[in-house]
């Protein structure tokens, strides 16, 4: 039987190179949000000494975002390799994205048929996809919605639309 | 002393009892909501003040004010979702002790140093009141300037291991800040032609979008379902525990207080403001730096107790000169008015016993915290019991709608999606998320103050160190700027004539 070990120096080095690589795309994002923002900073008003105008500190920002990035990608270019830094499978990528995704679904279906619909959608879907419980999901996705109505609705009067449900739940 | 004696003649109303217990609980569960903060928590209560004479109303916004800021840190050390921008200082620092399963730990520190500031500041508010709102008035934008540069130079303390990184993170959150109308001018910056970005991007979708989304990405996407499996949630012993961490480090608890009241009197500089500063000077002083970020105590009993001073100082302007120090203070102010109280020096000649009382209902409320906030501790436990993989969609359903409910508008869901995101990805690249709201808080500042600074001077940068407050605060930021610097150069050249003797 081999004896596979691994050394903490290699291990640790490993993950210098990974970072490295993560810093390098960092810094080259950093940099082009600082050459973007200098760039939709020249549309705002320069103005003077005397009378600065509103562009100077975007345009600031965006001088140090891509002096700042640019450092970073440097110092990751001397130690990145081929590596993915993101060691995800297909299916945590997948699982990661319904979170997102379940948002702006709420945004979609929210404009659509209402909170008490999208809320549902939401926590029982999301539920689901975690649990493979359907039962307790559809559960878990009426109570919330309850919840969230007497809290915010009910309680601290923030008008979040009924929808479908508008002649329900009176609101 | 007969104003005394009338004061506690008001005090034993019994509608202005119940008023101090039930918007105790009301503060306490609001503030616990993630994505409600202290500040619509008073918003909303405004409506029902209407019906109340002067003291019940003003001393339940007080007594809600004081339980909304420690119910904050509720979701932020269980959930990682900073309730208010003050608990975001030590969000990372009291979520690190929920991992290691000492939740019922950094609670009892966070309601504890939260007890002792509160009545510290309360005693600060009776005595030197209009002492300190003398010098907090004396603050022209050119020390608010400098008071904003010395805050976002805790980013370098804040940031961890890398100051480039946290730089970087900072200038993303100043970004954000600039997002909206100008300040001066009322220019529209980065709108995108959205009327909904005209007042700006709210710091409360971004705060829970970069720390909430995240978390919940990471566990969706673990196969360790349940991220604390393993995690005891006994909360045996853990009250003991924190009386004695306070015990140890209460030096720290006491500059935490003693800091937090002095920035929390200043106008616009507000609590968020006085816990990012509190945690950067612990950090700095510690004799266990190494400590910080790995859920160590230190830092949480300074930086909590230093959020809820800030609370109570900020009434000091409010109360003597009617100038708000913190949005809640500001609405507190309008309820003033409403009930006939105009603040000023005027209101302690004219209004001596109901100030009194007002005075007495800040310690009660303080002290109210202890029983209110031991009670939802242990209420929090069942919340570590349930598995994650069910908490975490009603999580997002109450990330959801807190972040609508700050503008009753969905383009803030938007905000919360694209901040998350983003956070995801900063914490890919292990650049940190605290100096990015700590960006988003305080680039609005120094941007406004320097820019009304440089139009009172007309251009001329002296003006910075023509006052002597602003020439120490200046000389002060411009030394923990450049000190690293000046130090690498020196241990550098102290290197050289070694190396060339060696060749």
């Amino acid at each position: 039987m081999t004896n596979c070990t691994v050394k903490p120096s290699s291990v640790s080095a490993r993950n210098d190179q990974t970072m490295g690589k993560a810093d390098l795309i960092a810094g080259v994002m950093a940099a082009l949000a600082g050459v973007a923002i200098l760039v939709g900073s020249t549309s705002i008003p320069q103005g003077s000494l005397g009378n600065l105008g509103p562009s100077l500190f975007p345009r600031l920002i965006g001088v140090g975002l891509a002096i700042a990035g640019g450092i970073l990608a440097i110092g990751g270019l001397r130690s990145a390799t081929a590596q993915n830094p993101f060691q995800l499978s297909r299916a945590d990528v997948a699982r990661g994205a319904a979170v997102p995704a379940a948002i702006l679904a709420y945004l979609a279906i929210y404009h659509m048929a209402g909170f008490p619909l999208a809320g549902f959608v939401v926590v029982s879907g999301l539920s689901l996809l975690l649990t493979r419980r359907l039962r307790a999901s559809i559960l878990l996705g009426v109570f919330s919605v309850a919840a969230i109505q007497i809290i915010f609705v009910m309680g601290l009067g923030v008008p979040l639309d009924a929808g479908l449900l508008q002649g329900v739940l009176g609101s | 002393m007969s104003a005394f004696v009338e004061a506690l003649g008001i005090l034993a109303d019994p509608v202005l009892i119940a008023a101090i217990l039930v918007s105790a609980a009301y503060g306490l569960v609001v503030g616990a909501i993630p994505g409600l903060s202290a500040t619509m928590a008073i918003a909303l209560m405004v409506p029902i003040t209407f019906f109340m004479d002067p003291a019940p109303a003003i001393g339940a916004v007080v007594t809600a004010s004081a339980m909304a800021v420690f119910a904050g840190d509720l979701p932020a050390t269980l959930l990682r979702i900073p309730g208010t921008p003050g608990s975001a200082a030590y969000t990372e620092e009291a979520y690190a002790m929920t991992r290691k399963g000492e939740a019922g730990r950094a609670l009892s520190i966070s309601l504890i140093g939260s007890v002792l500031g509160g009545l510290f500041g309360s005693a600060v508010l009776v005595l030197v009141a209009p002492f300190l709102a003398q010098f907090a008035l004396s603050f022209s934008s050119i020390e608010y300037f400098w008071l904003g540069c010395l805050g976002l130079s805790c980013a370098a303390v804040v940031a961890g291991d890398s100051r480039l990184k946290g730089f970087i993170s900072l200038l993303i959150g100043m970004f954000l800040a600039t997002i909206g109308l100008d300040v001066i001018a009322g220019q529209p910056r980065f709108t995108f032609g959205l009327v909904e970005f005209s007042g700006g991007i709210g710091i409360i979708p971004v705060m829970i979008g970069m720390f909430a989304i995240p978390e919940l990405i990471r566990g969706a996407t673990s196969r360790q379902t349940d991220r604390r499996d393993g995690v005891a949630v006994s909360f045996a012993g853990s009250f003991r525990q924190a009386l004695s961490d306070i015990w140890r480090y209460r030096i720290g608890a006491l500059r935490g207080m003693c800091s937090g009241t002095l920035v929390g009197a200043l106008p616009g500089a507000g609590a968020g403001t006085a816990a990012w500063i509190s945690m950067a000077i612990s950090r700095r002083l510690s004799r266990e730096p190494e400590k910080f970020g790995t859920g160590h105590p230190e830092g949480l009993i300074e930086a909590s107790a230093s959020n809820n001073s800030a609370m109570s100082g900020a009434w000091v302007p409010a109360l003597v000169f009617g100038i708000p120090g913190d949005p809640v203070t500001a609405i507190a102010i309008g309820v003033l008015f409403m009930k006939g109280m105009t603040p000023g020096p005027q209101v302690f000649i004219h209004s001596q016993a109901l100030i009194y009382a007002l005075f007495m209902i800040f310690f009660i409320a303080n002290l109210l915290m202890l029983a209110y906030g031991w009670a939802a501790i242990r209420a929090s436990g069942y919340i570590l019991r349930v598995p994650t993989r069910y908490i975490s969609p009603v999580i997002l359903l109450f990330c959801i709608v807190g972040a609508f409910a700050i503008n009753n508008s969905t383009l803030a869901i938007v905000v919360l999606v694209g901040a998350g995101l983003l956070g995801l990805a900063m914490e890919s690249a292990r650049i940190p998320i605290a100096p990015a709201i700590l960006g988003l808080v305080l680039g609005d500042v120094v941007e406004r103050n320097f820019l009304i600074s440089m139009m009172k001077s007309q251009g001329d940068l002296v003006v910075f160190f023509s006052r002597p407050l602003a020439a120490v605060l200046g000389a002060t930021t411009l030394t923990i700027w450049l000190a690293p610097v000046a130090w690498r150069f020196l241990r550098k050249l102290s290197k050289n004539p070694k190396d060339k003797a060696n060749a």
